[in-house]
């Protein structure tokens, strides 16, 4: 060290180096006369905000879209409320929502609410971090450095435009949450040249999306639940795994005007409490439990005749097939007495009109598809298909994804196969299947081998099952991305983590969640607080040093997509962008006529249509058209088969269903020519079979995982109210089970599968199935904030990383397990 | 003619004091922004070789750059346990939550709505905002965003020492007053309600001696800065 | 520096609050003994109860957590919970739940148990504990039926987390920090948030969880006045109260 005096001289001289370097780089900082005593004067008088604005938007704590009315003040959010123009808080059918909504008012769930403690979390991530530790895995530190923007796009460039010059463009996997800005991610992709864009809808619901789709074509048909009678829930929990603001009220509703509620579920989940009846269940059962009541119906005749002569196939085939599917038999496989299995059938077939509706409860073992079209074949006794009261096809028209072709240098890698061989997958969903890529990444299987991943708002190592497979998968890759708002668990096993943006600071179009075409905007309330691009503009940049082009060499990524000029801001690039999807689309409006909108929500006029399978088709429609069979296509510009719009009824053109034979299929002998992914050709019938994982002497409890109200996957649990209302997640545990196992209420357990082990808190309760335990899915954290840090437990561990073989699904609830005092 | 020499005298006396103090605002305006960029980003080899210079780091600092740029991640970067949070609006601010709206369809699921502690863009933010215009104060190229950020505003107790150092130089008296005056106002209502939790943090949480020094140095901070205090 | 509080708290100074009450407890004391039973006489006094309407109660809590934010109690102290009930046996379970506020009773169990006479009940029907009195023997917590009294360790929430570490609480006029309480060490209970009364004794707004109440369950009133909403409710709804062979006569009635 210096002598002090030395050292004070040279302290001096840098603290006056400091001084000078002003913002405008003079010497000293400019001075305005009288400024300064302006300042104190003006600053004596108070803060006084300018009007408060008001921005409508759509709330984003969890998938359901929910519209919201945000008031911002002084650069603030300072209040989020529901927006009562936007119909996902209030009715999925457009005659309840137009007459009542003035009076009622549409809602938010407590998570909306609780957005303004996302927004301004001081948990989140402020700038990209480096990892310099090469180490990765669980637990050990990444010794993260700050750095720049600039040096973080730099090195993803660089590294992408390797791929893509040692033509191993294929080698990047993109993983995605499922309702934001997908277009541009998966544009980027294919213009880019790889196969593998993913999101999150096989973590989900691609079961449920297969069983509807192969029984009356439609993908996600919505429950009608208001004008309902009869309403029968097969795992699902619509009143505390609320996605959709609406249906507490819908539900409640349907009640109060005499409708019934029966919930089928091996937990006695809130919506069962509310149920009329609640009907517990061995889990991944429900498919027989549907093929006994489909027994009944027709052994007693209760079908709707006139609906099953014209608009079904197969039901022949179904009848004969159910035949020895007795109530007594399904009560053996289902503990469901036969008795109630009798009651059921007669009161779903008989209450006009009823509706049954499956979700993620069978949804996620490996034999939910046919378990899952057995409940969607329940529907179609009953003509319980597009018509008031039942399952309505929505109509989706909304925005349009503009389609780009490739360039060469992309087309020769998008042809490689799909790393997570989607294609053996006989009902498998475009986003993909994580479980057969994360099991390949981390056994080295697979057609070649994956180098860089980019993963957007998504925490695989929470959310996909199997977590030492996920870990060791991402470590496989050479390159790890992160973009998420928080430091995940995931984004700890990143080399780059880059900070996104919540909600409130982003772009978005929502549509799709009611039966009508509707489509709400989001759009930024602030700015994204540390200055951050948001993902959209974060996609559009590597676009952009990649010079990424299509087949016609425009820069996709630059160019204004009306304007057709470059444009260098990426927030108005990404305008214009929004502007030609709602331009081509339905709504053929421009963004800003969409932000001018009441609640910046676009409806169509015609609202919740029925019966849409028996609207004629249009004279030059049918001329136009390509016949096979009885089935109408419409033709493509070169002359070759396009879409299915119609087939030829008793000598009329009617839309009909969406299925191979254009009408609701209980039986299509042409499955069986699909094989599945363990390559079993599909039973051309909702076949029950039981699933793979049975329980056996060393572990004999089935465990399932739920969601509730209080949080939103494994997302929210960082936030401070939210854990005040829902702190843990006990296990729960049947009464009867628990005193034979001399285990009581409050006792620390271990569960344990073959895979793994979880402590828990035990919670003793008359309301689940004896041979089941179970919790809330989501808690368990080791990284996200020290809120959720160490809460809860954790049951990914407890499988191994499968996905059901027809659709792809991950299996979240198949799992055997034994629980032991800890 | 005496009277003219004590005059002078005197003229000359207040010019050295005003002298002095130009000098004292500058070294201190200086010091403060240096202060502010060792907190506003990780440092590099320049801003290193300036700490060494004053005595923050020591000898074969250039090894270190990394570990250097580590531990602010570590420190002011990076959320986890070691994160010592850089924006007042966390120390000082309340954050209010409205009830959610009633849904007495039974959802299960409700706010009362209430104040919480510890969460960013407080009330401070479109107030220093709002000083930030009055005071003509623009953030430097690469600044942090939100106006709260400690290197903020640590960068604008130095423009307003600076500030008053030039209205000094140019004898415009009352601008100079005005200008201490501001300071004192802005230490008052923002900077020091939460500078000492800060600087306690990082003078303890740190394992260099660089962010140490700094730490210990933002403590001392505001008994420095009273001598410039208003009269 | 804004920090606007969302309410006001009526000026009255605690020592003044609760010395005004004990004067006129004294004197009430002194007439008709302890309890207060409602229709005693004509010039009556407020009693203030509730009636818990268990059907619209939707499990929500917000009564909890507004009645948390209100009194700001140190963690893991809950003056409302909403408790959950389960009987039957499967595959018929029956769940009920219902908040439980301190009852403040007409014959607290909690009140001759004290060693320092430490509990005392208001003319107005409010059961407080003393802070000034109180030892800390936890005697009321081994006495209340209902086990409404809670022992305060002194804990607090983490710094940076939670209002709770830093705004003083309005209970019983105290206004104390959680850093420096004086309630450390010992019991404490719901107090009907009688910190909203103004001088002459009427509520300048609902306690917390009544205010609060999503489902509208939560009726507060005066169950001395024969056509108050109260005493409407109970003529036209079958109602029960907690533990009646006790002896307390709980002023908390539930509908069924």
């Amino acid at each position: 060290m210096q002598p002090d005096d030395k050292k004070n001289t040279l302290s001096r001289k840098v603290f006056l180096k400091y001084a000078g370097m002003g913002a405008a780089a003079a010497a000293l900082p400019p001075l305005v006369p009288g400024l300064a005593r302006k300042a104190l004067a003006s600053i004596k008088t108070g803060q006084n905000y300018e009007k408060a604005q008001r921005i409508f938007s759509c709330c984003n704590q969890c998938g359901g879209q929910t519209g919201i009315e945000c008031l911002v003040e002084g650069g603030r959010v300072v209040s989020i409320r529901p927006n009562n123009h936007n119909p996902n808080g209030f009715s999925n059918i457009s005659t309840d929502f137009f007459a009542n909504i003035e009076k009622e008012g549409a809602v938010m769930c407590p998570k909306g609410n609780a957005g303004l403690m996302t927004l301004y979390d001081p948990d989140r991530l402020q700038k990209p971090l480096r990892r310099t530790n090469p180490e990765k895995g669980i637990g050990i530190d990444p010794k993260w450095k700050e750095i720049t923007w600039d040096e973080a796009y730099t090195e993803i460039a660089n590294r992408l435009k390797k791929l893509r010059a040692d033509s191993d463009a294929h080698k990047l996997l993109w993983f995605s949450e499922d309702h934001s800005f997908t277009h541009v991610q998966a544009d980027f992709m294919k213009l880019f040249g790889s196969p593998n864009y993913s999101n999150h809808s096989n973590l989900c619901d691609t079961a449920r999306k297969a069983s509807f789709k192969m029984v009356m074509g439609d993908e996600r048909p919505l429950m009608d639940a208001i004008q309902s009678k009869y309403i029968l829930l097969f795992g699902w929990n619509p009143l505390s795994a609320t996605k959709w603001a609406f249906l507490p009220r819908l539900m409640t509703r349907a009640r109060e005007n005499g409708a019934k509620l029966v919930v089928v579920d091996p937990n006695f989940s809130y919506t069962a409490n509310k149920a009329d009846e609640w009907v517990p269940i061995r889990p991944s059962t429900d498919g027989a439990l549907a093929l006994a009541m489909a027994h009944v119906i027709i052994r007693d005749k209760l079908y709707d005749e006139t609906f099953i002569k014209e608009w079904t196939a197969g039901f022949d085939q179904f009848a004969a097939y159910v035949q020895d599917k007795t109530p007594q038999w399904a009560e053996t496989i289902t503990t469901v007495p036969a008795k109630t299995i009798e009651k059921i059938a007669h009161d779903f077939a008989t209450t006009k009109p009823s509706l049954a509706d499956v979700w993620s409860g069978p949804g996620q073992h490996c034999n939910a598809v046919q378990g899952g079209r057995a409940i969607a074949c329940l529907n179609a006794l009953t003509g319980s298909y597009d018509r008031p009261g039942t399952m309505v096809s929505p109509e989706k028209k909304g925005n349009k994804h503009i389609e780009w072709s490739a360039d060469d240098t992309a087309a020769a890698t998008l042809r490689m196969d799909r790393f997570d061989g989607l294609k053996s997958y006989p009902f498998g969903h475009k986003s993909g299947v994580y479980c057969e890529s994360f099991a390949r990444l981390a056994e080295g299987k697979g057609p070649y081998k994956p180098k860089m991943g980019i993963v957007v708002f998504q925490n695989l190592l929470m959310s996909v099952p199997g977590t030492k497979t996920v870990e060791a998968a991402l470590k496989s890759l050479e390159f790890l991305v992160v973009n998420d708002t928080c430091l995940s668990e995931t984004a700890q096993l990143a080399d780059i983590v880059v900070p996104g943006t919540t909600y409130l600071e982003r772009y978005d179009l929502n549509g799709h969640w009611v039966t009508w075409p509707v489509l709400g905007l989001r759009q930024p309330v602030v700015a994204p607080l540390f200055g951050q691009p948001t993902e959209y503009e974060f996609v559009a940049e590597l676009g952009r040093r990649l010079g990424l082009k299509d087949k016609d060499g425009v820069e996709i990524f630059k160019m204004g997509h009306v304007s057709h000029q470059p444009i260098e801001d990426k927030k108005a690039w990404y305008e214009e962008w929004l502007s030609k999807e709602l331009l081509e689309g339905e709504p053929k409006i421009s963004l800003d006529e969409l932000k001018a909108l009441p609640g910046a929500t676009w409806m169509s006029k015609t609202g919740t249509t029925y019966e849409k399978y028996a609207k004629p088709v249009s004279e030059e429609k049918v001329k136009a058209a390509i016949t096979e069979g009885n089935v109408l296509f419409s033709k493509k510009k070169d002359g070759t088969k396009d879409k299915q719009i119609g087939i030829l009824k008793d000598g009329k053109a009617v839309t009909g269903f969406q299925t191979p034979s254009g009408k609701v299929e209980l039986f299509n002998a042409k499955l069986a020519e699909k094989k599945d992914a363990d390559g079993v050709p599909v039973d051309p019938l909702p076949v029950y079979k039981p699933r793979q994982w049975a329980p056996d002497g060393q572990f004999p409890l089935y465990l399932i995982n739920w969601k509730q109200a209080s949080h939103t996957h494994s997302r929210s649990q960082n936030n401070a109210w939210l854990v005040e209302i829902g702190p843990n997640n006990p296990l729960l545990m049947n009464a009867a089970t628990a005193a034979k196992m001399g285990l009581k209420d409050g006792d620390a357990v271990w569960v344990e599968s073959k895979y793994g082990k979880m402590k828990s808190t035990l919670k003793v309760t008359a309301g689940i199935h004896p041979e089941v335990v179970g919790s809330q899915h989501g808690f368990g954290h080791w990284a996200l904030g020290k809120i959720a840090n160490g809460r809860g437990s954790f049951d990914g561990g407890l499988r191994p990383t499968k996905a059901d073989p027809i659709s792809g699904q991950a299996l979240h609830k198949e799992c055997c397990v034994k629980v032991s005092k800890a | 003619m005496l009277r003219e020499g004590v005059q002078g005298v005197t003229r000359s006396l207040e010019a050295t004091n005003r002298e002095e103090r130009i000098q004292e605002l500058q070294r201190s305006g200086g010091e403060i922004r240096f202060l502010s960029r060792l907190l506003g980003a990780p440092p590099d080899a320049a801003l290193l070789a300036d700490a060494h210079a004053v005595g923050l780091v020591e000898d074969g600092w250039e090894a270190r750059v990394e570990q250097y740029r580590v531990e602010y991640t570590r420190l002011f970067s990076c959320p986890g346990p070691n994160f010592i949070p850089v924006n007042q609006s966390v120390y000082t601010d309340i954050l209010k939550m409205e009830p959610s709206a009633p849904d007495p369809s039974g959802c299960g699921m409700a706010f009362p709505g209430g104040e919480l502690r510890g969460y960013l863009g407080g009330t401070s933010c479109p107030a220093l905002v709002r000083w930030y215009t009055e005071a003509a104060f623009t953030a430097y190229d690469g600044a942090r965003q939100m106006p709260d950020h400690i290197s903020l505003e640590l960068d604008f107790a130095a423009h307003l020492c600076l500030a008053e150092a030039h209205a000094l130089v140019i004898e415009a008296q009352d601008e100079a007053a005005a200008y201490r005056d501001l300071l004192f106002k802005f230490r008052q209502n923002f900077l020091e309600l939460w500078l000492a939790s800060f600087s306690q943090c990082v003078a303890s949480n740190s394992v260099s001696s660089l962010y140490r020094r700094v730490g210990a140095r933002l403590l001392e901070l505001p008994t420095s800065l009273d001598r410039y205090n208003p009269g | 520096m804004d920090q606007v509080r969302t309410e006001e708290t009526p000026g009255l100074d605690r020592r003044d609050m609760l010395k005004a009450a004990t004067a006129s407890i004294v004197g009430v004391a002194s007439m008709a003994g302890l309890s207060v039973h409602a229709n005693a006489e004509p010039a009556r006094h407020k009693k203030w109860g509730m009636v818990i309407d268990l059907q619209r109660c939707i499990l929500c809590r917000a009564c909890t957590i507004a009645c948390k934010q209100e009194n700001k109690t140190p963690p893991g102290m809950l003056y409302n919970p909403v408790l959950e009930e389960e009987t039957g046996e499967y595959p018929k379970p029956v769940r009920v739940w219902f908040p439980r506020p301190c009852n403040h009773c007409d014959k607290p169990a909690c009140m001759p148990s004290c060693p320092n006479d430490a509990i005392l009940k208001r003319e107005d029907g409010i059961v407080y504990i003393d802070p000034d009195k109180c030892g800390g023997a936890q005697e009321c917590i081994k006495a209340c039926p209902y086990e409404v009294p809670l022992f305060d360790t002194g804990s607090n929430y983490h710094e940076g987390h939670g209002a709770w570490n830093e705004i003083a609480s309005p209970e019983l006029g105290l206004m104390q920090v959680p850093g420096k309480r004086i309630t450390a060490n010992q019991a404490r209970k719901c107090s009907f948030c009688l910190h909203k009364q103004d001088e002459s004794g009427n509520y300048v707004s609902l306690p917390a969880c009544a205010k609060t109440c999503m489902g509208k369950a939560i009726h507060f009133g005066d169950l001395n006045d024969p056509n108050g909403e109260l005493q409407t409710l109970l003529k036209g709804r079958k109602y029960m109260r907690r533990l009646e062979d006790k002896g307390t006569a709980p002023n908390v009635y539930y509908l069924l």
